[in-house]
């Protein structure tokens, strides 16, 4: 078979896509209180370098995604163990968003359902989108983002009556502190995870455009994630917010326009739906492939739906409760989450301009 | 979903028995003809034996009686007045007829006044000949025969397709004969550039298949993929399109089609000036068109001949048309037994109020509704017409108003089975595919509410990514994120700004209009 | 053959998946939609709940809407909510509840626990009306006579909604209530429901605002208060000023109001300036008010802002010298617009608020004067 290819509009798609993903259902920077969106701004100004790193990264091996780089930078042996490590990072990944997604749906609205059988659901599509492969999940989100980015923002505007500036002040109240602890915690969740893309943009019809994806992607769900936390501060106020699991779905459930356009919270809980299914899906491609690779099975296609089943099996053990998944996504994951979107990378680009610069010196002793 | 993998797994097994039994299909002898008369004659009246309609007639000329000749026919496939008029009145009174060895030639150049004569010495092909309606003439001491053209089956006029109306634009529509059908494609693309190539499918109904393309804009890779899935078919007959549709499918276990099929030969000259194929079955007033994609569903003909404004409205009625068929008794069955917080309050109320006293649960009850409606509607379609208004009196008022009057089902039921249903209508072609996934949603939509309906839309969506058609993706334009590429799907943009042909189907020649005109 | 019966098996399966899993499928009509509901407690510390329960045994083609009410007891607030199945036979469902009534004694051992069950459970909304009832039981509210409609709660819910015509009375929900419960430097309030004869029956009547300390509530105030209390708060969309000046009864009509509140820190001494500006129009003038002419129309514009003036620097006066609770969200303005400091006088606001002076502005617009251009004439 033909390698797949994705344009760069559907990449964007889909990494825009994947951003977005539990971000909107967990929400960003709550801890930040008032001044969520300062920790949103700093936490993109974080991210520019470290996606920068990945860009280049992607740039030093175009078409090869990150297991080969791993394989060709480090050697055989120790590529393996790196993959591994990636691995599992998105393996992990992918149970803690379905963990998210079925929380969710059995929180607020399905309490007799047992989480399971909604997580069940969702790895099923998941495993029929990655054994269809990337190209039809890049059609599938080309079609499916502007409906979320017009829900996004269409529901942002019938928000407008309910909104209180007020909620903004006072800026800075508990200091620069709390500020940058968010602000890391939104860097790691969600800008950082895109270096999970790393096992996918292998695909982009051309390479260039890494870089035009990567930052096209901190632009717009940037953009988006600021409103959405925004939107959510001025209206439920921060005593609220401390106090709710599921802020963004709870301010929805506040729009009452003239009594007619009102209760619509299901809308917004199905484009919620639609950017988790992606992130699952992308994280079950990226370990399928390396999986693949690592044993050198022919195709990915046939550990996809066992790897699928073994992640929502993992996401229902992973947590006993709400609260610990909570406390889990709040305090530790930020710091897990360094090793792996910063250290490994890290690594790999120091590893990779090493070897330039010494292979550049032997070439200039040579022509000495 | 699982069920249609498993009914598709069951299917296999059967497509499998069914390709050897056809393999192994009759043929007929093969050879060539003899130069004597008489035992040409005792070879057709053997192949034709318990045959009363196959003739044989003995002719002689009136002025040379040295030649002796003798025609065959097929009584019922025959115009009688070119047989008597062109063929035989000839050969008998011509007045300088040689008997030497040229007078194949003179007979075919110079005597018959048929317009179409072939020499064929080949058995199969004189018999084919002669099984199509043409006339074949034995000649004393020649071992080739004359195949004279000689068709005369009736067939119905050229009338108006009941399938496809509209209100603006030409109302011809093909037919069954072939030739018949293709004029109607001549006669609008008056260019050597139009191609049609024959091909003839089924062992035993030989039905000639016509593969019609413009040559400079046809993309070379779709043409030989059409090509090898005809020649591929192994079927003992080929009634109509319809089968020739299916056995070159893409997806053969999905509801949606990868082959387009009309009525009208207006949309297939449109569809062949878009780079497409078009495939056209004898005896069959039909045309497929491939590559088929999703949206073509929702174009119809009328959309370009009448102001854009109103077309973009009605395609997006379409579109709204279908989404709304498939997912409204879902939608209801998620708002009333998961999500009752979502209906505003005084519609809960009176909802609420509807639904006292009925036995069945919701789920159940629309259900039974729907299945009734699809029997309606099949009754409707297979009745003779002036029946109908029985069939409406007690849809309506039996079905309708009384059951709702004895409380076996809601009222509000029968408004959604009732916009379920003539949504349904409005885009005849993908009624299939709407049943199906209609049911499937509903029972998502019982079994997990909305969350049920959003995985069963994901599914569906996931589905209608990965086909393609002929290598073509199912849902191209839509996916590309370009707005130039929307133009001709979920609106239908001015003609003076569709300069370029659609990408991927039509490859070399992109251009369709020089400069497009300015506002 | 064995792929055959797999496929079968597989089949089963789904369908058995089906049929057994519709866990959260509950029919519309085997619940009870609940419209409101208010809240007692009896001798013996229980919660006494009285549901306001839609009827629809009258339903049919034509759905008349009428109302029951259910009295349920329990431990606690949850447990009376479901202890309601023992005598209904039907589960509550407070999916479309509008109005929570909650009587005033228990709003004065603190109402913490009743806002922490409405709001951790997903089925209420968080934009339930709650409202304070002022008789000794908030029962009787649910049994006062209603009047445009035959849903009681339905009819409050009403009538707190067209309240920015009247703006004599403050729509609080309940996310906002929380939300001023948890906000330092603001104390939460409540609308005021009483009962009120009407044609000679009982009907039920916002009558003013409850002020809370922490949860608990701590003392109530009227209608006409109300009026200049949202005045404060920046909360008035319409409602009518009365104007008595001498023999004069003038009632102006508000178009539109805006109110600044101003934290000043100057000198170590913090002053609040409040900026009131109105836009009126002129809808009804008795005989003896002069009014033809822009002199007299300044006259009154006069009159108008010093009465409005007088009366808000009453309101703030009471509610810092009888109670000392800062109902106005001085403290939090203080907060937001000096934050610093606001950490230094934060643990002792009360003191503080109780001695803060505040300049009260008014600005009145007449805009104009209805279709009439001076008064009715009298002719000798």
């Amino acid at each position: 078979m033909s390698k797949e290819i994705v344009s760069q509009k559907q990449a964007s798609a889909v990494i825009i896509m994947y951003t977005l993903g539990s971000t909107l259902v967990l929400g960003a920077g709550g801890f930040a209180k008032n001044d969520v969106w300062l920790a949103i701004l700093i936490s993109i100004l974080m991210s520019a370098p470290i996606l920068l790193l990945y860009c280049k990264i992607q740039m030093f091996y175009p078409g090869k995604n990150i297991y080969e780089i791993f394989d060709s930078v480090f050697g055989k042996v120790i590529g393996k163990v790196m993959s591994l490590v990636f691995i599992w990072y998105s393996f992990h990944l992918g149970s803690l968003v379905i963990r998210n997604f079925t929380e969710f749906i059995v929180t607020v609205s399905l309490q007799k359902t047992p989480q399971n059988i909604v997580g069940l659901f969702m790895i099923f599509l998941c495993i029929w989108a990655v054994r269809a492969g990337i190209e039809t999940i890049g059609r599938w989100t080309a079609i499916m983002l502007p409906v979320t980015i017009f829900v996004i923002f269409a529901v942002t505007l019938l928000f407008a009556p309910l909104f209180n500036f007020k909620n903004l002040k006072p800026v800075l109240y508990n200091g620069m502190g709390p500020v940058i602890d968010s602000a890391f915690s939104v860097f790691a969740f969600p800008f950082a995870e895109t270096v999970i893309f790393l096992a996918v943009l292998s695909h982009l019809k051309e390479q260039k455009s890494v870089y035009k994806v990567y930052f096209l992607n901190l632009l717009i769900s940037g953009i988006s994630i600021l409103l959405v936390s925004v939107r959510t501060l001025l209206t439920l106020g921060v005593p609220n917010i401390s106090i709710l699991f599921f802020p963004t779905f709870a301010s929805v459930r506040l729009i009452n326009i003239g009594d007619f356009l009102q209760r619509i919270e299901i809308t917004v809980a199905m484009v919620f739906l639609f950017a988790g299914f992606i992130k699952i899906s992308i994280c079950l491609y990226s370990t399928s492939i390396g999986i693949a690779h690592l044993f050198r099975f022919n195709s990915y296609r046939q550990v996809v739906a066992l790897l699928g089943l073994a992640m929502s099996i993992l996401s229902v053990i992973i947590y006993s409760n709400t609260s610990e998944m909570f406390d889990w996504s709040d305090k530790i994951y930020k710091y897990y989450a360094f090793i792996f979107q910063v250290v490994l990378p890290g690594i790999t680009f120091i590893v990779i301009e090493a070897r330039k610069m010494f292979s550049r010196k032997r070439k200039l002793q040579q022509s000495n | 979903m699982d069920m249609v993998i498993i009914l598709g797994l069951w299917k296999r097994d059967k497509n499998n028995a069914k390709n050897k039994s056809v393999a192994n299909g009759e043929k007929s002898e093969a050879g060539s003809i003899s130069s004597t008369l008489s035992k040409n004659i005792d070879l057709f009246r053997n192949i034709f034996r318990d045959d009363d309609t196959f003739i044989v007639r003995n002719v002689e000329n009136q002025n040379n009686k040295s030649i002796k000749c003798c025609i065959l026919f097929m009584e019922e496939m025959i115009d009688t007045t070119v047989v008597s008029e062109n063929i035989l009145r000839p050969i008998m009174q011509d007045n300088n007829l040689k008997n030497n060895n040229d007078i194949l030639n003179q007979f075919q150049n110079r005597v018959i006044t048929s317009d179409n004569i072939k020499k064929s010495s080949d058995v199969n092909l004189l018999t084919n000949s002669i099984l199509k309606g043409d006339t074949v003439l034995l000649l004393e001491d020649s071992s080739e025969a004359l195949i004279i053209s000689s068709i005369g089956v009736k067939s119905r006029a050229i009338q108006e397709p009941e399938s496809e109306k509209l209100i603006r634009g030409p109302r011809e529509g093909f037919t069954e004969p072939l030739m018949i059908n293709l004029s109607l494609l001549r006669k609008r693309l008056e260019t050597p550039d139009l191609k049609f190539k024959f091909i003839n499918l089924g062992t035993k109904t030989n039905t000639k298949i016509c593969i019609c393309y413009l040559n400079s804009l046809v993309n070379r890779k779709i043409l030989n993929e059409v090509e090898t899935r005809l020649k591929s078919i192994k079927i003992d007959g080929v009634l109509a399109g319809g089968y020739i549709g299916e056995l070159i499918n893409d997806e053969p276990y999905s509801p949606f089609k990868t082959v387009g099929s009309t009525e009208r030969p207006d949309v297939v000259v449109g569809k062949l000036l878009e780079g497409r194929i078009a495939i056209i079955v004898d005896g069959t007033p039909v045309a497929l068109t491939a590559p088929h994609l999703f949206i073509e569903y929702f174009q119809v003909n009328e959309d370009y001949y009448i102001n854009y404004y109103f077309s973009s409205i009605s395609r997006m009625l379409r579109i709204l048309g279908f989404i709304l068929t498939v997912s409204v008794p879902a939608i209801y069955v998620a708002l009333m037994t998961f999500h009752q917080e979502m209906i505003p309050t005084p519609l809960l109320i009176s909802i609420s109020a509807a639904r006292q006293g009925v036995p069945f649960p919701t789920i159940v009850e629309i259900m039974l509704l729907l299945i009734v409606f699809e029997i309606l509607r099949e009754t409707g379609t297979r009745m003779p017409t002036n029946i109908g208004q029985a069939l409406s009196i007690v849809g309506a008022l039996v079905l309708g108003q009384a059951s709702v009057q004895a409380k076996i089902v809601s009222a509000p039921i029968v408004i959604v089975v009732a916009i379920s249903g003539i949504t349904s209508l409005m885009i005849p072609k993908i009624q299939g595919a709407a049943i199906i996934l209609r049911v499937i949603f509903l029972l998502l939509a019982a079994f997990l509410g909305f969350y049920g309906l959003i995985f069963g839309i994901t599914g569906a969506l996931l589905h209608l990514c990965e086909m393609r058609s002929f290598g073509v993706p199912y849902l191209l334009y839509l996916t590309s994120m370009n707005p130039y590429d929307l133009k001709d799907t979920i609106i239908r943009a001015p003609l003076w700004n569709m300069k370029k042909r659609p990408k991927l189907i039509s490859t070399d020649n992109m251009v369709r209009q020089a400069i497009g005109r300015k506002k | 053959m064995i792929k055959r019966l797999f496929c079968t098996l597989l089949m089963l399966n789904v369908v058995a998946g089906l049929c057994t899993g519709c866990w959260n499928y509950r029919e519309i009509n085997q619940m009870s939609i609940v419209a409101g509901a208010a809240i007692d407690k009896i001798s013996d510390g229980k919660y006494k709940l009285s549901v306001e329960i839609i009827d629809l045994k009258t339903g049919g083609v034509e759905a008349k809407v009428h109302s029951k009410k259910l009295e349920c007891y329990g431990a606690s607030v949850y447990d009376a909510i479901r202890n309601a199945i023992s005598i209904n036979a039907n589960k509550l469902y407070w999916g479309h509840a509008e109005i929570l009534i909650i009587s005033k004694d228990v709003a004065k051992e603190g109402i913490v626990e009743i806002l922490d069950c409405f709001s951790r459970d997903p089925e209420p909304r968080l934009t339930i009306d709650i409202l304070v009832s002022k008789e000794e039981t908030a029962e009787k509210i649910l049994d006062s006579q209603s009047i445009t409609t035959e849903v009681r709660t339905f009819e409050i819910n009403k009538m707190l909604d067209l309240e920015k015509e009247l703006e004599k009375s403050p729509k609080v929900e309940i996310y906002e209530f929380i939300n001023s419960l948890g906000e330092s430097g603001i104390s939460p309030i409540m609308p005021v429901i009483g009962l009120t004869k009407n044609s000679g029956q009982e009907t039920s009547q916002l009558s003013g605002t409850a002020v809370f300390k922490k949860d608990k509530l701590e003392y109530m105030f009227d209608q006409e208060d109300t009026k200049y209390y949202l005045f404060v708060i920046n909360k008035i969309k319409g409602g009518i000023l009365n104007v008595k000046g001498g023999a004069d009864n003038i009632t102006l009509k508000i178009i539109k109001s805006k109110t600044k509140l101003k934290p000043v820190y100057n000198n170590g001494k913090l002053y609040f300036d409040l900026n009131i500006k109105t836009k009126t129009s002129l809808s009804e003038i008795n005989n003896t008010t002069k009014f033809g002419n822009v002199k007299d129309v300044q006259k009154i514009k006069a009159e108008a802002q010093s009465e409005l003036k007088k009366e808000v620097e009453n309101i703030i006066k009471a509610a810092q010298n009888e109670y000392g609770i800062d109902i106005f969200g001085f403290g939090k303005s203080v907060k937001q617009d000096i934050p610093d400091l606001w950490k230094k006088i934060e643990s002792d606001w009360n003191t503080v608020f109780k001695n803060v002076s505040v300049s009260v502005n008014v600005d009145i617009d007449i805009s104009n004067s209805g279709l009439l251009s001076r008064k009715i004439m009298m002719g000798d």
